[in-house]
């Protein structure tokens, strides 16, 4: 079969091939995908900075009106994460590529993005780690300090309070290497493809 | 206005049908990825009707969409997002019946047809899916941001590569 031919049975898929399909229903279910899509975004990007701030009140209520001071150390680390995520997202918002341009600029759009969310990853510990962990650790910290002050000698306490300091140490350690995981298994083969696609564009082909 | 953006959807979906589903298989193997492929390229046509202002034409634009959205495309991405019922089964396809004076051509080789498509790399197989669909070379090229002779020589060895993918079936490239 010659290539002619093969574009002529090409062709002919339309003539041969009815498609019915009911516009109507159709574009009810991509504008609920749509809507859906749009509200996911929503509940990701306003429900994470909400959540930080209500987080930040509540540690700011019990510190106050339990008198527990220790818990003033969650209010700047919530706040913090608040704006972060607040500016990133913003920062990101304009530069998503749109489909409806050339590949070219949607390949180096979806690029843009990806080493964004790789440059998050390594600066994992800066960004998120240290203050999280800060926050947290000086919350315990300052407990033990309590009830050494107060001259407390149960041993379950103490036992409780240090095993806290431990697990947040080790859920710490446990996101560092599940985000070094991902980054190496997803977002540097992406990249690579995505480089390689580049690549291939803009070569011409020998 | 969002009525002038139904219509002109409804317009698109009703004319261009058959373009889109021959991306979507061209670029998609299994019913599953089908139907998550063509889900997404009808929420990119649909999101990107609000900046189609009507200077270029329908199919390169469409075509834009639609090739950009399968390049880009991710089969384990979308799943997880999208909690969708079938597209794909909204739309019924029949076979109409052949003519008297048509050529016949046997459905396992438009299937081979396809599967060497996807064998191709992803920029040759766009190449190749909008020569085949008869689209002019300037079109192409603008629909990929690539020069006309870029164009030239990649279909020449996009054909070529097709040519090796089919064994024996198209020998005149």
């Amino acid at each position: 079969m010659t290539y002619n031919q093969l574009q002529e049975a090409w062709q002919s898929q339309p003539d041969r091939l009815v498609l019915t399909l009911d516009a109507d229903l159709l574009l009810k279910e991509v504008q609920r995908n749509s809507r859906r899509f749009e509200l996911d975004v929503l509940k990701r990007d306003k429900g994470e900075v909400i959540s930080c701030i209500l987080l930040a009140l509540f540690f700011a209520y019990v510190s106050f009106s339990l008198d527990a001071w220790m818990f003033w150390f969650m209010v700047p680390c919530c706040i913090y994460f608040s704006l972060f995520i607040a500016i990133n997202r913003k920062m990101q918002k304009g530069k998503q590529g749109k489909p409806s341009e050339s590949l070219d600029s949607c390949i180096h759009a979806s690029l843009v993005q990806l080493e964004h969310q790789m440059w998050l990853v390594d600066h994992l510990i800066v960004l998120f780690l240290l203050p999280l962990g800060s926050g947290f650790i000086a919350v315990f910290s300052s407990m033990l300090w309590q009830i050494a002050r107060d001259g407390c000698t149960v041993p379950w306490v103490w036992a409780f309070l240090v095993g806290c300091i431990l697990f947040i140490i080790g859920v710490l350690i446990a996101i560092y290497y599940a985000n070094q995981k991902w980054f190496k298994e997803e977002l540097v083969p992406r990249r690579q493809e995505l480089l390689d696609l580049l690549g291939s564009i803009r070569s011409t082909p020998e | 206005m969002n009525a002038e953006r139904e219509n002109l959807f409804k317009h698109w979906l009703k004319t261009h049908k058959g373009l889109v589903f021959r991306v979507v298989r061209a670029y998609a193997d299994s019913l599953e990825d089908q139907d998550d492929l063509f889900q997404e390229i009808l929420l990119q046509l649909w999101s990107s009707i609000k900046n189609y202002e009507g200077h270029a034409k329908e199919t390169t634009w469409i075509y834009r969409v639609a090739l950009n959205t399968a390049l880009l495309w991710r089969r384990t991405e979308t799943r997880k997002r999208k909690k969708h019922r079938a597209l794909l089964s909204a739309c019924q396809a029949t076979i109409a019946p052949q003519g008297d004076n048509e050529a016949i051509y046997e459905p396992h080789i438009l299937e081979q047809l396809y599967q060497a498509i996807r064998q191709l790399s992803v920029v040759d197989s766009s190449v190749i899916v909008m020569h085949l669909e008869g689209v002019a070379y300037d079109e192409m090229a603008e629909v990929l941001g690539m020069s006309k002779s870029h164009v030239g020589v990649r279909l020449n060895r996009a054909k070529r590569r097709l040519a090796t993918f089919m064994k024996g079936l198209a020998h005149d490239v």
